[in-house]
């Protein structure tokens, strides 16, 4: 038993060790401003559009038009949930090709 | 006693795993420009966690390494479940709520260093992370 409180204490005074350099540098992080996530993530989606997501656009497209023509106008969600399958279709076509 | 690489799961779960949940919740406050936590919330889930290992403790002692702490699971988990009990209340009430009081809403960060109050939370929660999981990880 004495034993168990012993490996408890080293476990804490090892997490107090490991502990403190990292609070230091959090509490200076947390002083600092956040960066903008979201202009940091549209910044990496707008860097130019490849040429495959130019295809997938392309693909996209036509199939809503060639959907719209057989089904009709249908709900956003149906649409959307046609648009990713054939999404998912024609990237499988790819790597398979 | 020994601490090498025989031990190295033993540590990991105690102090491993703890310690990257802890990091990883304040760099990820920080990003979303959020006030810390004081860890409140993980301190009751292991209250519930000692309720439900001091109701069911037959199902819970084949898994204690130490034998000789096998018939007292339920005095342990007991007095653990009072102890988190505690420090659930110095964690909202005194830690979270200073850490609150420093956040500046408005800039979305700290204005002067919550460097202290990081440590004592993340001690907090490794205490409870530790002492809650040691009997099941040390021992045999």
């Amino acid at each position: 038993m004495q034993q168990f409180w012993l490996v408890l204490a080293i476990v804490m005074a090892a997490a107090a060790a490991i502990l403190a350099p990292i609070s230091t540098f959090l509490g200076r992080l947390s002083m600092r401003e956040p960066p903008d996530l979201r202009r940091f993530f549209q910044f990496r989606h707008s860097r130019g559009p490849s040429r495959l997501a130019n295809a997938q656009t392309s693909a996209m497209t036509a199939n809503t038009i060639v959907q719209k023509q057989v089904t009709g106008t249908q709900s956003i969600l149906v649409r959307n949930a046609y648009a990713g399958v054939a999404m998912i279709v024609q990237a499988e076509r790819r790597m398979t090709a | 006693m020994a601490f090498p690489m025989q031990h190295l799961s033993f540590w990991i779960v105690v102090l491993g795993v703890p310690l990257l949940v802890v990091v990883g919740n304040a760099v990820a406050r920080w990003l979303f420009g959020m006030p810390h936590s004081a860890a409140s919330d993980v301190i009751l889930a292991f209250v519930v966690f000692d309720a439900a290992v001091a109701v069911n403790a037959p199902e819970f002692q084949p898994f204690v390494k130490y034998p000789a702490l096998r018939g007292h699971l339920v005095a342990i988990y007991f007095s653990l479940a009072i102890l988190n009990l505690i420090l659930w209340s110095v964690a909202v009430f005194k830690v979270e709520h200073d850490l609150l009081l420093m956040h500046n809403k408005r800039l979305m960060r700290y204005t002067s260093s919550p460097a202290k109050l990081l440590f004592a939370a993340s001690m907090m929660s490794i205490f409870v992370f530790a002492s809650n999981t040691i009997i099941f990880a040390y021992g045999g």
